[in-house]
This record gives C-alpha cells, structure tokens and sequence, in this order.
C-alpha cells in the first residue's frame, strides 16, 4: 500500500508542471473573459447612456449581464476543452513516457520490489486525481469568477445567478456537474472504467507493438459489447424485458466485470507479456 | 516529512473531498428548497371524500425551472425531488397500470402502461396492445395485437399475436377497451385511416378467441362511409374514464357531425375552410349484449350540450350513465337512466359561489371532482355527490407555511385520479 502511494505521489509530480499550468490557465482565460465580456458589455451600456436612453430601453435593447454570458463563450469553455483534451492525451502517455524518456523508465519501474499492478494503479489513480481535481477546482473558480462579475457590472444590469443555476443553463456543465450523487458516480464510473479499458490497449500494444494495436482494439470492442450488452439484448431479442432499475443493475455489473478484466488483464500482461 | 513530500497528493485530495462534499449537500439543500410544501386545506364538509385522491398538475417556477407534481392528503410530491431510482419508474404520475406491475411483475414486462389496455377481474388479467410489426412501403404501419392473459389462480399466462381482420392500410391504432367475458376477449379499436381523403375513425369491436388464439368475430360501431362524406364529417370519442382499467359493461360514445363552410376572410385572401358543428349525438354500447343505444337528450339541455366547447365528461356507473357541460358558471351533471336511456336527474354546481373559474374535471363513484385550473400559487377544489347535487367537501391547495407570501410560481392541475 506503501509503495502504491509513493508510486501515485511520484507519477502525480511528473505531471505536476502540466497540470499546475492547466490550473493556471483556466482561471486566466475565465478572468479575461469575464473583465473583456463584462467591459464590452458596460461599455455598451454607457454608449447608450450617452445617448439619453432610459434604464429599462437599456434592458431591453443591450439585454442584462448573467454568468451564462460568460459560460456560453470560448473564454470559459476553452480552457475546459483544453484540460480535458490535455488529460486524455495523458491517458496514453502516462505510459508512453517511461518507455520513450532519455533511457527506458519503465524498465526501474517494473524492477521495482512491488506487485506491478500498483504501477498500472497508481497511473489510474493520478488520472483520476487529476480529472476530480480540475472539476472541484473549476467549482471554486465559478463561485470566485462570479464574484468578480459583481464587481464588474452594476447591479442594475445585473441577473444573479446561484452556483446551481449556472451549471443548470449550461449543458455540458450538467454532465460534468450532475446534482444527483447516484448520476455522478455513473458519469465518472463510466469514464475511470473506459480508462482502465484504454490503459489495458495501451499495454496490448506495448507487449505485442503492431499486432498489438489490433488485440487492444479487439479487447476495447469486446468490453464496450460486454459493457451494453443488457441495452442490446433490451432492444434486440428480449424486446422491453427489463425493467429500468433492472438495466441498471445488470450495467452495474457488466461495469465492474469489464474494470475486473482489464485490472486482470493488465496484470497479465505486465507479469507475463510486457517487453522493455 | 511525509507531508513534505506528499504535499501534492494530499493538499489535492483535501481539495477534492472538501469541495465535492460541499457541492453535493447544497445541491440537495438547493432542490430541497426549490419547490414549496403544498397541502390541502379544508374549508368544509368531509374531508375523507379526498382519501386516495391524487390530484396531478405542473409547478412552474419563474426562474424557468418547472415539475410535475400530486398533491393529496398527505402533501405534495414533486418529480424533480424524487430519488434517481425513483425517477426510473415508468409514469410520473403513476397510474393504474404502473401500479398493477408491482404486483404482476413479470406479467408486467415489456408491456404499455395504457390502463384501456387491460382488464382485470378476480382470476384473470388481461393484455392487449396494438403493437407495430412493419412498415409497408408507403411509410404506414402494420399493426397486430399482442395478446397476453394471466390466470391469476395459476399463476400461468396465455400469450399470442394475432393480426387485425378486415383493416387494410390505417395510420394509426389505439386499445380503447379490453373486456374479458369467461373464454373471449372483447377488444374495442380506434382506427385512423383515409377514406376517400378523408380522415376517419373507426371503431372496431373484436371478438378474441383465448383457445383458439385468433379473432373470431368482428364488428364496425359506426359506419366509416358515413364519415368519408366531404360534405360532411363525423367524429367518434369514448367518454368513459380511460385511465381506468375497467370501464364497465357500458361505455359512453359522443359522436359529433359537422360540415365544412367557406369563409372568405377579404377580398384578397382565398377563401378558407372552416368546420361548424351541427349534431352531437351520445351512444350506449354494451359490450355484453353488444346494443348500441342513443341517449334521448331534452332539447334545452341539447342546445347547451352542442354549444359548449369545452370537453365534456362522460362516466357510467351502476345504472346511469353521466354528462357534464359547463353552462355560464355552472357545471351541470345530467344523469341517464341505463333502462329507458332518458335524463332522469339533473344537478348544478355554481362555480361562482364555490369561488372557482376555470376547472378540470373527474367523476369518480358518483362524485365530481373538480380543481381550479387557473394557475395561480394556489387552486380551489371541491367534490359533489351527482345523485343529490350536495356539495360534500370544499378546500383549497395551498402553500403550508402560510405566513410565507411566495408568489413567484404559478401551479396547473389537470387530472384527478383515485389511487
């Protein structure tokens, strides 16, 4: 267990100077978009000022100020696209890294006086780390941007919004954010058992090179087919049979025999397969 | 030391726990407080006449942010707050079908929750749903039956497909009735389909074999040619309680004849046609002794049956069968005799001294049930006895902390169901 948290600590400072600019660039895009939106947006206001219009014609014609004005920009979403590009790209080269660096890393890694398989978690756990702290991060630069946002627009132009209606006016915010805490588990066990899958392919690869792709591949297809399987069977042989919190269930498991088979896959294959 | 070098992995996991905690329990608090506790307040009469009485509507809030709901005795219950399994139900609000499958299980599996769809007695339930096989190359449906009886003593069910005799190409299908008499199931259908460009109903009575799985009999209510007519067109409707899974023996039809008149807005415009309704017609039909039977309607009462707009209410219990249309600020229930298929009782209710406008509707065991539809934050509600014209219970659903002047939301009903 020891070893499994040296080797998490160790594989989360490797990728500390990435992550920490990620961090730095959210927060800078979002606060630029938010001073340039909201300036443009006042300075609108004041031209219409200028010309004698009423507060209300104001309201009407340049419209009022919400956070949404911000979230809906490439400003705010940017930077959410990039991290989240940036993590997957890392999915692969969490990997990739020790076998391509100056001399072949992965070499005093699998030497290393522990069970193999903690290298293959404490990858997994940095990912997953890493995913959960951008998006509690995100959480706090939202309630920080907004109060930025007050400073910056009157509160006559002003539509206040609570943390819970800005992830609600913003759909992709409802995935990353569901209010329901059975959602959330869904969403992101989805997501941390695709990674197991991807990290088992990457390992087929790194055992097998060419042939290699084809077997992660194959592996990848076969657990997204064992993974639906009770959709496929619902709308295909047994026509509507389950109810919806048997689907549910059935999902719950064929989830956890597609994580247990890669872990077992993956464990497989670094003890008996894996080429330096 | 060990914080030293692990300050990374523990000041980000501090982060994520602490943020994540924090955002999952306001986030309930947030839903928790978004949609006000509603109950109903008594103003009079016996409030055991609402036991088991759900009352179904919308919540709008003017944040833009909206649920269904039910109020009943013992409070409101909102969708939105319901738990994630809970939201996986099939029917929000529930209804007789939905309810039957707790009990029938795997009978229940894969079926429609249409409540016409079903029949059931003390040894049998029965299924039958129109169900689509194909479509044919000019994009209409074919339509079978899906057929599904369970013997309750057993505990064994029956399960076959037929297709539907003498129906050729039809848009649409619909279940409106399922009647289980000893061996045979009486299915009475809805079909849509063009007769001459003409878009009719047509309203079949199917005789089904459960031995011999097939269709042994069937029977047109009303002749479809009758409708084709371009002079004049016809519509059929089943007034009876459809989110019932009984109906009775006798089932309530209206069937409205009208014709199609020229109105030539301007000069300019061409001329566009507008449909006038000119008879309006009510049936008993007994689905045992399969008579269909007019209903004798006095002529000061068949003026304002044919001159209301609003949807009328049908109900048949016992021996009468029910009507009811609004005439100014009445509602008026007229009750027919099932042995002479005349009025023999008339009752009104005054809307306006009961302090309600707009209303929606249910008969239920010989009693109206009425709630405001007026969508303001609150809705008056009361419930008549149709024999004797009493008004038994008055009340009111509002806001229960009543101190608390909310009117930022607007509440709508539109059903009232007896669970």
């Amino acid at each position: 267990m020891k070893n499994f948290w040296k080797l998490t600590n160790f594989e989360l400072n490797r990728f500390s100077k990435i992550y920490f600019i990620l961090i730095g660039l959210t927060l800078a895009m979002q606060t630029i978009g938010i001073v340039l939106l909201s300036s443009s947006y006042m300075s609108d206001v004041e031209e219409q000022l200028a010309l004698g219009s009423t507060l209300e014609w104001i309201k009407i014609s340049v419209g009022t100020f919400s956070f949404s004005s911000v979230t809906s920009s490439y400003w705010f979403g940017g930077p959410i696209v990039i991290s989240i590009v940036s993590l997957l790209i890392y999915v692969f080269f969490i990997w990739y890294r020790d076998w391509f660096g100056k001399n072949t890393f992965i070499y005093r890694l699998l030497m290393l006086p522990t069970a193999r398989i903690n290298v293959f978690f404490a990858k997994a756990t940095t990912i997953f780390l890493m995913v959960f702290g951008l998006i509690s991060l995100q959480l706090v630069f939202i309630l920080m941007e907004n109060e930025l946002l007050k400073l910056m627009v009157s509160e006559t132009f002003r539509e206040d919004q609570s943390l819970n209606q800005i992830i609600f006016s913003f759909d992709y915010m409802g995935v990353l954010y569901p209010t329901s805490i059975i959602q959330f588990f869904i969403n992101y066990g989805i997501g941390f058992m695709a990674v197991f899958v991807v990290f088992t392919g990457v390992l087929f690869e790194r055992c097998f090179r060419l042939k290699g792709i084809l077997f992660g591949i194959l592996f990848a297809g076969v657990a997204l087919f064992v993974f639906i399987s009770p959709v496929l069977l619902q709308v295909t042989i047994l026509e509507e049979f389950f109810y919806p919190n048997e689907i549910f269930i059935l999902m719950v498991i064929t989830g956890l025999m597609v994580t247990t088979g890669s872990i077992w896959m993956s464990h497989y294959l670094l003890n008996k397969k894996i080429r330096v | 030391m060990v914080i030293k070098r692990f300050w990374k992995l523990i000041a980000l996991s501090i982060i994520i726990v602490a943020v994540l905690v924090t955002y999952f329990i306001h986030s309930a608090l947030v839903v928790a407080s978004q949609f006000p506790d509603l109950e109903i307040k008594t103003i009079s009469g016996d409030e055991t006449t609402l036991n088991d009485v759900a009352i179904n509507g919308d919540y709008y809030h003017e944040d833009n942010y909206s649920s269904s709901l039910i109020v009943s005795l013992d409070g409101s219950t909102y969708y939105e707050e319901l738990s994630y399994f809970e939201k996986l139900e099939p029917q929000f609000p529930p209804n007789e079908a939905t309810k039957i499958k707790d009990k029938y299980r795997n009978f229940m599996r894969g079926k429609m929750y249409n409540p016409s769809s079903f029949f059931e007695n003390d040894n049998y339930l029965a299924y039958v749903g129109a169900e689509i096989s194909d479509w044919s190359k000019n994009h209409l449906p074919k339509y079978y039956l899906e057929v599904d009886v369970l013997n309750k003593e057993t505990n064994t069910s029956h399960s076959f497909q037929t297709n539907l005799p003498g129906v050729k190409e039809i848009q649409h299908a619909d279940i409106l009735e399922v009647h289980m008499d000893q061996e045979d199931l009486k299915v009475i259908v809805n079909l849509n389909y063009y007769l001459n460009d003409q878009y009719v109903d047509e309203i079949k009575v199917y005789t089904l074999s459960i031995s011999a799985e097939g269709v042994v009999g069937d029977q047109t209510l009303f002749d479809p040619q009758e409708q084709s007519n371009k002079d004049k067109w016809s519509h059929l409707m089943f007034l009876n309680d459809h989110s019932e899974l009984d109906s009775g023996n006798n089932l309530l039809l209206q069937k409205d004849i009208g014709h199609y008149v020229e109105v030539s807005q301007n000069a300019i415009a061409s001329e566009e046609l507008d449909s006038e309704l000119l008879e309006r017609e009510f049936y008993i039909y007994n689905i045992k002794s399969n008579q269909l039977q007019e209903l004798q309607i006095p002529q000061e009462q068949y003026e304002k049956l044919l001159s209301n707009e609003f949807h009328l209410n049908g109900f048949v219990k016992d021996n009468h069968a029910y009507i009811t249309y609004l005439n100014e600020e009445n509602l008026v229930v007229l009750s027919f005799s099932l042995e002479d298929f005349k009025v023999d009782s008339k009752q009104t209710f005054n809307l306006t001294d009961l302090g309600m406008e707009g209303t929606n509707i249910s008969l239920m065991e010989n009693k109206i049930y009425a709630v405001e539809n007026g969508m303001g934050n609150s809705a008056k509600i009361f419930v008549g006895d149709v024999t004797t014209g009493e008004i038994l219970y008055k009340g009111e659903i509002v806001h229960e902390q009543e101190n608390d002047d909310r009117d930022d939301f607007t509440l709508n009903f539109y059903t009232i169901t007896k669970n």
